[in-house]
């Protein structure tokens, strides 16, 4: 079950308990939302059930209508941009509305402040309130910011989106209601920099964060820089496919492409709250996958036949009775088998299992000859994609950084790549090359650490060799876990005294998180209730394309 | 999570332009000063207060309507499972009042049901609607028909409830209870042979039984006509990108499928569902 009884370390819940307060005053409403703000109450809630709670319309704030509703009241969730306050401004000097309950998403400064007043010259407005629900909820303990090119301080994005970046992580610190000590990753200029920016807007806030009792608590800001090896490889966990070859975008799939799909089916949303089976089988993997839907698919087949076996009128009654309960099951198993069906059929048509096995061999072992010369094979075979010969070179030039890169390269070109695409390999080098990285991404950096893991892999086996691989996250989080995060690598922003283990931890990576590294906080958090609680952020959820994007944004600088 | 009321600072700046000329809210008759209505000079006892305008558009004045309706179902059905936990069947020394209260109470629940179904199915007819007033209505409308749904299913479940009560305390007597209750209950003193007095018997027990099954199959096919009415409507869309916010509002004007839409489908859908049983019972029954 991926819902969590922890609910004060809950990005979810959280978000939904600023919903439910804003819309508590009773009588009919309209509530107007921004582009952003649309896409962050649609993660947690749907249509049907903020209806429930007296909200008669949806409204985009630059929605161009003048038409005036002078029996509603207008409850506005919103961004704290210029661009909203003008919106605002210039909707107050003609009201649409009764009465305006502003709600903005992050704190607002005194000039909005002043402008709003200067504009209400009606006294329309009710009441303004800062609600910090400025983030996407995607998991009870994973949130994101929906920024793209955010890689670096080098990336195009990052001059852009610095302030939505700081809004971001400081909004998830009181919406969870803590006041971290904060913790960065020292070979990253972008970590520190958002440390500082972080720690100067609560000290200016500070206010905020007078909290009567709180948890030891820790911001960890990290640098997808550390580990670029994640976001390359395939995935087997139901979440983290279905973002890697369909795109989870604020919980709605597209399955367009998938060949004979029906019109109800091209897209379709997978919300954790309104589906049990995506809720209970997302961090499953892809063979106990298969058992889970033929369960689900039995299941319906017993209702449709009992449904189908109407024989009295009492029978008639249950079935209608059912029905509805009949009709979202059918629904909810019509979806998950055409997204099991589309999976299958993307990983069988590229030879997936093939490409996982090589990733998985470069981003667990170190044994250069076996894997060289399958590489090469790879490479001249047709029957894979271009990307995932590239990306199996790109991961090989992260594991062997001074091996025959140039070779691969060359053969990449012989077997039609391009220089363009080629070149990716050169900016993930001076994107995330081993001088830049921080922590020990391949286990060579301590002797004893590379040692045991080859002693524990020659004894052991390995139980999944699709899915061996752990992030760099899954050691980083032993550390903490062991009170051993060392200082050199992830120094405090502030001297601090405390010695404690943190209680509640919020890590936040630049640059963008995976579904696989979600599935290793769940995992965590699972293996530690009580003990110690984690809810991980980035600036979005990357999978291979986006990365890949990301990584040739940085090189148009 | 934490909030910040920014009300109170924003009320401060707010009085710093209290110089400006403020026309005071249009709208909502609470937050006003009704003083300020009155022209200054007619401010006297036995002067005229004016009316203050009601700015709720006619067609919407019926969503008032529709709410206090649910109101009073939900009260209604609460009396109803008291009376109903009070008395189940009526007993030789009661005058019967409870259970005809009972059986009027159900049928103003039915009528009332009915008649908010029909008051949101309805709504805004006969009204020139804008294009946004036509949105909010079928915004409305579906979630109206989500409330009468959940009304409408715990009415059925304190019905079914009693019901199953009711057959609990009253077990129907077999075949041969009956003969011999009616065996004993022929006076003596009718001349009848005992072969007509079998056949009779025979006839009036048929009689009987027949009667009973078919009040039990006109009642099941009310129960089923009212279920017709609470409708699983809503379901279609649950779970379903059109139940999105953020799609929605993509799509607010083309593709969203308004809640009189989905009425009149499901509606359609569960009638032909219904005629289809009614004459599949018909056939067996004629067979």
């Amino acid at each position: 079950m991926a819902s969590s009884p922890h609910k004060h370390m809950d990005v979810i819940h959280a978000v939904q308990e600023y919903v439910n307060k804003m819309l508590k005053e009773p009588g009919m409403k309209v509530l107007v939302l921004d582009k952003e703000t649309a896409g962050i109450v649609s993660m947690v809630y749907t249509q049907s059930e903020i209806l429930q709670k007296e909200v008669f319309l949806f409204e985009k704030i630059d929605n161009v209508s003048k038409e005036k509703m002078l029996h509603m009241k207008g409850v506005y969730f919103i961004r704290p941009t210029q661009e909203n306050i003008n919106l605002i401004t210039d909707e107050l000097k003609d009201p649409k509305y009764s009465k305006y309950h502003f709600f903005f998403s992050n704190t607002v400064n005194k000039v909005f402040l002043d402008d709003i007043a200067k504009a209400d010259e009606q006294d329309v407005v009710a009441e303004i309130q800062e609600y910090f629900g400025d983030f996407f909820a995607i998991n009870p303990d994973t949130f994101s910011l929906n920024m793209q090119s955010i890689l670096s301080k080098r990336s195009l994005g990052w001059a852009m989106n610095i302030n939505r970046l700081v809004d971001g992580v400081f909004s998830s610190m009181l919406a969870l209601k803590k006041k971290p000590i904060i913790r960065y990753s020292s070979n990253s200029e972008a970590t520190r920099y958002l440390s500082e920016k972080i720690a100067e807007r609560m000290s200016r806030e500070r206010d905020l964060f007078d909290f009567r009792k709180t948890n030891e608590s820790l911001l960890l800001i990290l640098d997808r820089k550390d580990d670029p090896i994640t976001p390359l490889l395939h995935q087997w966990t139901y979440q983290a496919m279905i973002h890697e070859l369909l795109t989870i975008s604020n919980n709605r799939v597209s399955l367009a492409n998938a060949p004979n799909i029906k019109e109800d089916l091209k897209e379709v949303v997978l919300s954790l709250d309104h589906d049990a089976f995506y809720r209970e089988n997302l961090y499953k993997n892809f063979g106990d996958l298969g058992a889970s839907i033929k369960d689900l698919v039995d299941q319906y087949q017993d209702k449709a036949n009992t449904n189908a076996n109407i024989q009295t009128i009492d029978d008639m009654k249950k079935f209608i009775e059912n029905y509805p309960n009949f009709l979202s099951f059918s629904k909810t198993v019509s979806k998950h088998v055409a997204l099991m069906d589309e999976l299958s059929r993307i990983v069988s048509v590229n030879n997936l299992m093939d490409i996982s096995e090589i990733q998985q061999e470069l981003a667990c072992n170190h044994d250069h000859s076996s894997v060289y010369s399958r590489i090469i094979e790879i490479i001249n075979d047709p029957k894979y994609s271009e990307k995932d010969k590239l990306v199996v070179v790109m991961l090989y030039s992260i594991r062997y950084e001074d091996g025959h890169v140039w070779e691969l390269k060359e053969n990449l070109t012989r077997v039609g790549l391009s220089p363009k695409q080629i070149s990716l390999i050169d900016s993930l080098k001076s994107y995330a090359g081993a001088q830049l990285r921080e922590g020990d991404l391949l286990g060579t950096k301590n002797i004893f650490s590379f040692a045991k893991s080859v002693v524990k892999r020659g004894l052991q086996g390995v139980s999944n060799i699709y899915t061996q691989h752990k992030p760099l996250l899954h050691e980083i989080l032993d550390n903490i876990l062991k009170n051993k995060l060392k200082e050199q690598s992830y120094p405090f922003l502030s001297p601090t005294n405390t010695k404690e283990r943190p209680q509640d931890i919020i890590i936040f990576m630049i640059g963008g998180i995976t579904f696989e590294e979600a599935l290793t906080i769940y995992t965590f958090n699972s293996l530690n209730v009580g003990v110690c609680r984690v809810v991980l952020g980035g600036t979005n959820v990357l999978n291979c394309n986006q990365f890949l994007e990301d990584i040739s944004e940085t090189l148009r600088k | 999570m934490a909030t910040r009321d920014r009300t109170p600072a924003f009320k401060l700046i707010d009085l710093e332009y209290n110089n400006k000329t403020k026309n005071h809210s249009i709208a909502d008759p609470k937050d006003r000063d009704h003083g300020n209505d009155i022209p200054l000079g007619e401010k006297e006892k036995d002067s005229v207060q004016l009316k203050l305008v009601n700015f709720v558009p006619a067609w919407l004045q019926r969503v008032n309507d529709i709410d206090s309706n649910i109101c009073k179902i939900k009260l209604k059905i609460e009396r109803l499972e008291q009376l109903q936990e009070n008395k189940v069947l009526p007993t030789f020394d009661d005058d019967g009042e409870s259970i005809v209260k009972m059986e009027i109470k159900t049928l103003k629940i039915i009528r009332l049901i009915d008649a908010t179904n029909q008051l949101v199915k309805t709504l805004g007819e006969g009204f020139d609607l804008s294009i946004e007033d036509t949105r909010m209505k079928k915004d409305i409308q579906r979630s109206k028909i989500a409330t009468m749904q959940t009304v409408s299913l715990l009415f059925k479940q304190n019905q079914n409830n009693y019901l199953t009560k009711i057959s609990l305390e009253m077990a129907l007597p077999t075949w041969n209870e009956i003969q011999d209750i009616k065996a004993g209950d022929v006076p003596p003193s009718i001349s009848l042979t005992n072969q007509q007095m079998n056949l009779v018997n025979g006839i009036v027990c048929d009689v009987h039984a027949r009667d009973r099954e078919i009040k039990k199959v006109l009642s099941s096919i009310q129960d089923i006509t009212q279920l017709i009415h609470d409708l699983g409507l809503l379901v279609g869309q649950q779970d379903s990108v059109l139940d999105q916010i953020e799609y929605n509002l993509d799509h607010a004007e083309g593709s969203t499928i308004g809640g009189d839409t989905m009425y009149m489908y499901y509606i359609c859908s569960f009638y032909r569902n219904h005629n289809d049983n009614v004459n599949h019972i018909n056939k067996t029954n004629e067979s």
